[in-house]
């Protein structure tokens, strides 16, 4: 440690033989020295830049030139040298001199002529001293670049090497620099990677922004918004042909992206590329004049108007019939596919998405239904419908299938693979080779941008997405949840034989939304046909919401009691299945909807379908998450398709209410007594959860007997609702919810003498102990309502506690005897005073 | 070697603190006959300039000097040198001068015999 205190000590002192003195003493300490005869000749040798810097100096006081005080003086003033310590040497008759220079700044002392032991002492400790300064300075120092680099990290101009230095050091500050260079090194590779994310990210911004500047009309088809701006009407009824398409096994591609992405990315993956071939799909659609109507998962359905709705420079340039225009369309929409550019794919999953596309011809009902506040909802309906459910079987990935009357039509157009026939009916189908002739696209007239009016455009959006579309969410644009899907299918609106078919399904619509929007469930798709119509709903998305289920089976249930105006509608089948779905907004540049699609949905659709009429069917997941709250039927198990194995089928009856369910219990269980066995659970349930045996018999009216009121105890404990407590006079009722159960269904008036009883009963037969039951008496006198006897047992019983060292109770006691004095009822003003 | 111009501890004292090196210590006194001339006549001429501040460094020197070696007495006299030319009153200064004058020869000489020694 001594060797660490030699240091480098300037002499100054005008006296030669002083110097020389000095100069050997030091040396012999070890110490590296230099002289000076003056204060001008010291201040260079201090200032020096080149020579080893001083650590202490050792100064006397009178000298020519720059005396000791100037030189202290100008070492003290100067912020360099400053911190060095200046040891004054003097006669012993200059210690006034020394006084002065020690307020001035000096360090110390010494006496000339000079003990070497106190010589060695004073710079020891001075040394030391500059040392703990110089090591104070460094350290400030290099806490100087950690401050520095943590700047240099936030202006991404940092440096590992600059704190090289700072990280050798052995104490905190060394261990600070270390963990700094860590970390700014973590920062530094997370920056990387965030780097390498950006692109990934420019693509989603790139989507969300289209989302974001998307106008709202797209919400609606292309026919209706031509209509709109045309401030015309769509027909009711009118000849065309209709295009089905449908994205071949997409629902299996959600799952596996999830899986290799994980959530929400998987839903983002294929929402993407589901976009992506709308966007190719629609683009078809509306160059040749049709109308995307409906989305149903992950299909479209489209009209082809014989004569659409245009205005009119440009009415009358359709020459082509609907079915070559969609027949057209149909074949370039599987080249789209062909062409198509994937951006997404995985290192495990293969994007192939395929398309089957059926053309149908024939006329159709076109009809705008419910409640604009909600949301309308598009419907075609026709014997083109029909055909398509025939077909939908009959097409394979690929093709593009004709019905007959599409052939007939446009006969010279196709060159035909193969003729398909419907199993089920007489319907023949077409698969379309080629078309033999070009077809021109007749495109839609361009609208001007944002043609249509928010307000207008919002009746064709559910208020929930609206809200969602304008919060710019990114979460929003796709996601995987849990959601509740339910099919509700139904009969009895045929708009060939009913011409006010239109009218009724619109009411009846309106009242389904009304149910459903108060559940907080929204109606997504609505299909409609002679034969029988469906509807789809989802809760949970996109209004987000507790206990989506309970609200779904509830609106099912709700849907079953439809009033007597709809007496003509019959048949109702509703299916309900729930978990997570990819749900949001998703379709074409052009054309979009809202959608949950999953699994489930295709469950919940299975499951109505296999209802019996009037009645609901759910799911296993969806029976135990509604078991609660449902009185359900336990039903066979199904074979349903898309299933490997029977699943298991439960129908809900009815909604048990919270104090339905506690009635109920308490009901069930006092019916399978006697009125006396009911009479003692009644007063046993007053006492409490646990109760004595002895007060129970007491406490019955004085006709009955002993020996029956035994047996009576006895019989209920060996039904099992109530058990030996630990002792064998203690009984307590077995489950927990039974004697709050029963208590309830007693009439207050009966409940209150009941307590008054039982104070009283308590009362007498513990004459000799009463302190062990102060709390119950309080209790029970409070219930009879007798407050002043309540409060004075409250009393007891914390004075009680308090004897026994229970100070929460006590405290506690306390508090209820303040609570029931203060709120002022039946009191007398002693209790007051006191 | 008993002389009462100088204090023998003092001497031995200074000979020890610096390791007992004899030829330092002759070095040293080499140095106060060197110098110490010089101070005597920087105060006589002091004396007849009137130089006070002159003549109080020099005194102020020889006196830590010959404390140094011992000299008491003569470090005493050179304290009231000192004193003198603090004072600026140098008239009284030179009768004391001369003992001063007085004491260094027989330091001079005790020095110079303990050296020889």
């Amino acid at each position: 440690m001594e060797s660490n205190l030699h240091g480098h000590i300037l002499v100054v002192d005008d006296n030669k033989l002083n110097r020389k003195l000095m100069l050997r003493l030091l040396k012999d300490l070890g110490h590296l020295v230099s002289q000076a005869e003056n204060g001008v000749v010291a201040l260079n040798i201090l200032r020096d830049p080149q020579a080893e810097a001083v650590d202490v100096v050792l100064l006397d006081i009178m000298m020519p030139e720059l005396d000791g005080y100037g030189l202290l003086e100008a070492i003290k003033g100067n912020e360099k040298l400053r911190n060095i310590p200046v040891i004054m040497t003097s006669a012993l008759d200059e210690l006034d001199s020394v006084v002065r220079c020690i307020e001035i700044g000096a360090t110390d002392y010494l006496t000339k002529p000079v003990q070497p032991s106190l010589l060695k002492a004073r710079l020891k400790s001075s040394l030391a001293e500059k040392r703990l300064r110089d090591l104070e300075l460094e350290y400030l120092e290099q806490v100087g670049y950690v401050v520095s680099a943590a700047e240099a990290v936030e202006t991404e101009s940092y440096e590992p090497e600059s704190l090289r230095h700072v990280a050798m050091r052995k104490d905190a500050l060394g261990r600070l620099a270390r963990v700094f260079q860590k970390m700014a090194q973590e920062v530094h590779l997370r920056e990387q990677r965030l780097k390498q994310q950006l692109a990934q990210l420019q693509l989603d911004i790139e989507d969300m922004q289209k989302a974001l500047s998307e106008k709202l009309e797209i919400y609606i088809p292309m026919d209706r918004r031509q209509a709109i701006y045309n401030e015309t009407e769509l027909p009711d009824f009118s000849t065309g042909a209709v295009l089905f398409a449908d994205i071949s096994d997409f629902t299996g591609l959600t799952n596996e992206l999830a899986e290799e992405f994980g959530h929400p990315r998987g839903a983002e993956e294929i929402t993407r590329l589901i976009n992506q071939i709308f966007s190719a799909l629609v683009e078809e659609v509306h160059g040749y004049r049709g109308s995307v109507i409906n989305f149903t998962g992950d299909a479209i359905t489209c009209w082809f108007d014989d004569h659409p709705i245009v205005n009119e420079v440009q009415d009358g340039t359709i020459t082509d019939a609907a079915g070559a225009r969609a027949s057209a369309c149909a074949m370039l929409m599987q080249t789209a596919l062909q062409n198509l550019p994937y951006r997404v794919s995985g290192p495990k999953t293969k994007m192939d998405p395929g398309i089957k596309v059926a053309v149908v011809s024939g006329p159709a009902f076109r009809y705008l239904v419910g409640d604009p506040k909600i949301q309308y909802l598009e419907v075609l309906v026709g014997r083109p419908l029909e055909k398509l459910e025939k077909a939908e079987g009959l097409i394979k990935r690929g093709e593009v299938l004709v019905d007959f009357e599409t052939f007939e039509q446009c006969a010279a157009l196709f060159a035909i693979k193969e003729q398909r026939n419907s199993l089920d009916s007489d319907d023949r189908f077409f698969v379309i080779e080629d078309l033999k002739t070009l077809i021109a696209p007749t495109p839609w007239p361009d609208l001007p941008d944002r043609a249509l009016d928010e307000n207008i455009c919002r009746n064709w959006i559910h208020p929930a997405v609206y809200r969602h579309a304008l919060s710019n969410t990114r979460q929003y644009l796709s996601d995987l949840r849990p959601a509740a899907a339910v099919f509700v299918y139904f009969k009895g609106i045929d708009p060939l034989m009913d011409s006010h078919a239109g009218i009724l399904l619109d009411g009846y619509i309106r009242w389904m939304q009304g149910v459903i929007d108060t559940q907080g469930g929204a109606i997504l798709q609505l299909s409609f046909g002679d034969k029988g119509s469906y509807l789809y709903a989802s809760f949970g998305a996109p209004v987000t919401q507790t206990e989506y289920a309970v609200r779904a089976v509830r609106a099912a249930l709700l849907l079953l009691q439809k009033p007597g105006g709809f007496n003509s509608i019959f048949g109702e089948q509703i299916g309900i299945s729930h978990g997570y779905m990819r749900t949001g907004t998703y379709g074409g540049d052009t054309r979009k909807t809202y959608g949950v699609i999953g699994s489930n949905t295709n469950l919940a659709a299975r499951l109505m379908q296999a209802a019996q009429p009037g009645t609901i069917l759910v799911d296993q997941e969806t029976y135990e998450a509604t078991a609660n709250s449902f009185e359900f039927t336990i039903l066979p198990e199904i074979t349903v398709k898309g299933r490997p194995a029977p699943i298991a089928v439960f129908s809900p009856v009815r909604e048990i209410g919270r104090e339905d369910r506690r009635q109920q219990l308490a009901l069930n269980t006092l019916d399978r007594f006697t009125p006396t066995q009911q009479m003692l659970l009644k007063i046993a349930s007053v006492i409490g959860q646990t109760f004595s045996r002895s007060i129970l018999v007491h406490l019955l009216p004085v006709e009955t007997e002993k020996e029956n009121h035994e047996r009576d105890v006895e019989h209920i404990l060996s039904s099992g609702v109530i058990q030996v407590a630990d002792d064998s006079d203690y009984l307590k009722f077995t489950q927990p919810g039974l004697q709050d159960a029963i208590y309830q269904s007693l009439l207050h008036a009966q409940r209150r003498h009941l307590h008054r009883q039982i104070a009283l009963t308590m009362e007498e037969l513990s004459m000799e102990t009463p302190q062990d039951i102060y709390p119950q008496l309080a209790h029970h006198w409070r219930a009879a309502e007798e407050i002043s006897r309540a409060v004075d047992y409250y009393d007891k019983a914390g004075k009680r506690a308090q004897e026994l060292g229970d100070l929460v109770n006590a405290s506690l006691f306390f508090k209820e005897s303040l609570t029931l004095s203060s709120s002022g009822s039946v009191l007398s003003k002693d209790y007051m005073d006191r | 070697m008993t002389n009462n111009a100088i204090d023998q501890n003092v001497l031995n004292n200074l000979l020890e603190s610096v390791g007992g090196d004899l030829e330092f210590l002759r070095e040293l006194i080499e140095t106060f006959f060197d110098d110490s001339p010089g101070q005597f006549q920087a105060m006589e001429s002091a004396l007849e300039s009137g130089d006070a501040e002159l003549f109080r460094r020099a005194a102020h020197s020889l006196k830590s000097n010959s404390a140094s070696f011992g000299a008491l007495e003569l470090s005493k006299l050179c304290k009231s040198l000192e004193e003198i030319g603090k004072s600026g009153q140098l008239d009284s200064g030179k009768k004391l001068l001369a003992q001063a004058e007085a004491a260094y020869r027989e330091t001079s000489a005790a020095l110079a015999e303990y050296i020889n020694v």
